[in-house]
């Protein structure tokens, strides 16, 4: 079924299995950007690390 | 198996391999303790003192200001939730080692180092590193901070700051429970220790609509200060603005901070501000003595100053903070 018309319908029409197809991935992509975004860096890795100050090493830790 | 315990803030986090922090910032790399944001602030700017706030320390001065991602508390209301609730991957970082901060203060002419925005005790290795290097170069060092911090590692740090601006975010465990995921008892002890170590300490408060705005609430507050710090202790008053997860509140009404302000006065703080309301009086200085206005602000701007040296310039009261 088409629900979009165009000038030349061979070329630009859209059916509805591909209106909706568009609309999932606008439901989808940015959810799965997001997931995917608690994974991957945003921007540049941490460089700054240096041996911290004040804490117990594992010796003096139970389990 | 090669579990570390942070020591550094009562949280006391017990962290398994690659495990990091509550602060998001510091983790276990092989049984030792790293932090991971030395030397790599996402936040650099030249700010004025006054908007730390500190307002009895080199008025007019500004402060470079630096902090990096990451915060031991997660206030509903962070202002600046953006770097403190993030981890370092999230933010955008410059290489700015210890040496560069204190060589980029002195090129941009700030007398002071301001350790603000997000939290100096999770950036605390470099705030130490840099503080020590600053001393040397006469430069005032400040710490803005919620002050949830153990005290050793505190006072270790007191031995290198001038000044404190500390966050007291409200005057009840039940508040620090709801509000900050934190209690007030290691709070309050680490202005007690800043104070009996020399450190300035001003105290602030952001009055937020519902959760601590009730006469008890400010009395408690103000009565806390004036005897455990004394009447000297300035007390910053602010303004709420609807952030983060508290975005269902409105604005502080200016009618509430006026009665705050009213509350503390009246119990017999000498130094009591109101922040984020640039016109409203209660930003200028008032010598307590003579009554004369002695700084006139306007927001963070000093429009008089009456000063001379450590006195009122009108009546010679030494009015406490540090001036030169």
């Amino acid at each position: 079924m088409r629900i979009l018309q165009s000038a030349d319908p061979g070329d630009m029409a859209m059916t509805r299995k591909q209106f909706l197809k568009i609309c999932a991935l606008a439901v989808i992509g940015p959810v799965l950007g997001r997931i995917s975004g608690l994974f991957t860096p945003k921007t540049t890795p941490p460089n700054g690390i240096k041996e911290a100050r004040y804490y117990r090493s594992p010796n003096t830790l139970a389990g | 198996m090669n579990k570390v315990e942070c020591t550094l803030c009562p949280r006391h986090c017990k962290l398994a391999q690659g495990q990091r922090g509550d602060c998001r910032v510091r983790t276990n790399v092989n049984g030792k303790l790293f932090s991971l944001v030395y030397g790599n602030p996402c936040a650099v700017h030249v700010d004025p003192i006054e908007k730390k706030p500190v307002f009895h320390m080199l008025p007019g001065t500004t402060a470079f200001s630096i902090a990096t991602a990451g915060c031991n508390l997660h206030c509903l209301y962070c202002q600046n939730w953006e770097i403190s609730q993030s981890q370092p991957e999230e933010t955008r970082n410059s290489a700015m080692a210890p040496e560069i901060v204190v060589a980029s203060t002195l090129q941009a002419g700030c007398r002071s180092i301001a350790y603000t925005y997000s939290e100096p005790v999770v950036f605390y290795e470099y705030t130490l590193d840099t503080s020590r290097l600053a001393r040397e170069k006469n430069i005032r060092n400040i710490i803005v901070t919620a002050g949830y911090i153990e005290q050793e590692p505190l006072l270790e740090l007191c031995k290198v700051t001038d000044a404190a601006s500390v966050n007291l975010k409200g005057i009840t465990d039940d508040f620090y429970k709801k509000m900050c995921n934190a209690t007030l008892r290691p709070v309050q002890d680490a202005i007690l220790a800043m104070k009996k170590k020399g450190v300035w300490v001003e105290i602030i408060n952001l009055v937020i609509p519902t959760w601590n705005d009730s006469d008890d609430d400010i009395r408690g507050l103000a009565r806390w200060v004036k005897e455990n710090c004394g009447k000297e202790t300035p007390l910053h008053l602010s303004r709420f603005w609807p952030m983060h997860k508290l975005q269902n509140l409105p604005p502080t009404p200016e009618t509430t901070l006026s009665r705050a302000w009213d509350i503390s006065r009246a119990e017999g703080l000498d130094y009591v501000y109101v922040g984020n309301i640039p016109e409203h009086p209660g930003n200028s200085t008032k010598c307590p003595s003579c009554e004369k206005i002695i700084i006139k602000r306007y927001g963070y701007q000093i429009l008089e100053n009456h000063m001379d040296g450590g006195k009122c310039g009108y009546c010679k009261a030494p009015i406490p903070g540090i001036w030169q």
